[in-house]
């Protein structure tokens, strides 16, 4: 193949495409992760007693709130990405993958939507006092 | 005359596992058991925005032994693909592939998991 045919693969064909933003999804989720990842770790840490009012009180503070939601995030995209992956791997039945692939993301747009909503509800109860 | 089985190429089973493959196979399985950590992570923001007895039951489940020593798994689970995860995207700047280099990082990556869970649990 010659240099230019390649090039236009890369740029013209759509499973390419899919293929390098998947790549690159993958790699900068990952390098978010290994910031909030080790915030979060530092964190878990630093509480003192685990109880609900800490608890409450430490996640709807805004800053832990912010860090929190860029973490959840970047964790549900890096895991909807490998979990993908996997099921690229070992589920070879077309129907079957399309059916399991489908079910991951939806899986994972459910589980942000929680996060994001409880989040939101912390801290405006919070806010209101 | 009896039809013989084609020949096979040797499996997986026939080799000495190299400290390379071992790690190739952990990261893959972290990532799902990390996945499923991630629940835990939802829910623990979850029963604290929506349902308070729900966070105490929570609480109770990971506070008993089976809960810590689950976690301990998932504290491992998380330095482990944390390491190898900085291996992989030092690979990705196409650094660091030819052999000698390959089992060092490979052995760099267990030391910095025990390093990292052993301290993560000592000073908790």
């Amino acid at each position: 193949m010659n240099y230019k045919s390649f090039i236009k693969i890369i740029f013209n064909n759509s499973l390419v495409k899919g293929a390098s933003a998947h790549w690159w999804s993958q790699r900068l989720t990952a390098l978010c992760l290994i910031f909030f990842g080790s915030w979060f770790l530092v964190s878990l840490i630093m509480f003192e007693s685990y109880q609900y009012i800490e608890m409450r009180d430490w996640i709807g503070h805004p800053l832990n709130s912010i860090m929190l939601i860029m973490f959840g995030l970047s964790l549900t995209y890096h895991s909807s990405l490998g979990l993908d992956v996997i099921i690229e791997d070992y589920v070879h039945q077309p129907s079957l993958r399309k059916f399991c692939l489908s079910l991951n993301k939806k899986t994972h747009l459910i589980l942000t939507f929680i996060l994001i909503v409880a989040l939101i509800v912390i801290d405006l109860e919070l806010f209101n006092g | 005359m009896a039809t013989r089985p084609r020949p096979l190429s040797p499996h997986l089973t026939i080799y000495r596992w190299p400290i390379t493959m071992i790690l190739s196979i952990m990261h893959r399985a972290t990532g799902v058991v990390l996945s499923i950590g991630m629940l835990v992570f939802i829910a623990w923001i979850a029963t604290v925005a929506f349902n308070e007895s729900g966070y105490d039951f929570l609480l109770l489940i990971l506070k008993s032994w089976l809960g810590q020593v689950t976690l301990f798994l998932w504290s491992f689970a998380f330095f482990l693909h944390f390491c190898n995860g900085i291996r992989h995207l030092y690979w990705d700047t196409g650094r660091g592939f030819n052999k000698d280099k390959v089992e060092l990082s490979a052995r760099l990556v267990l030391l910095g998991t025990t390093l990292l869970t052993s301290i993560f649990w000592l000073i908790k």
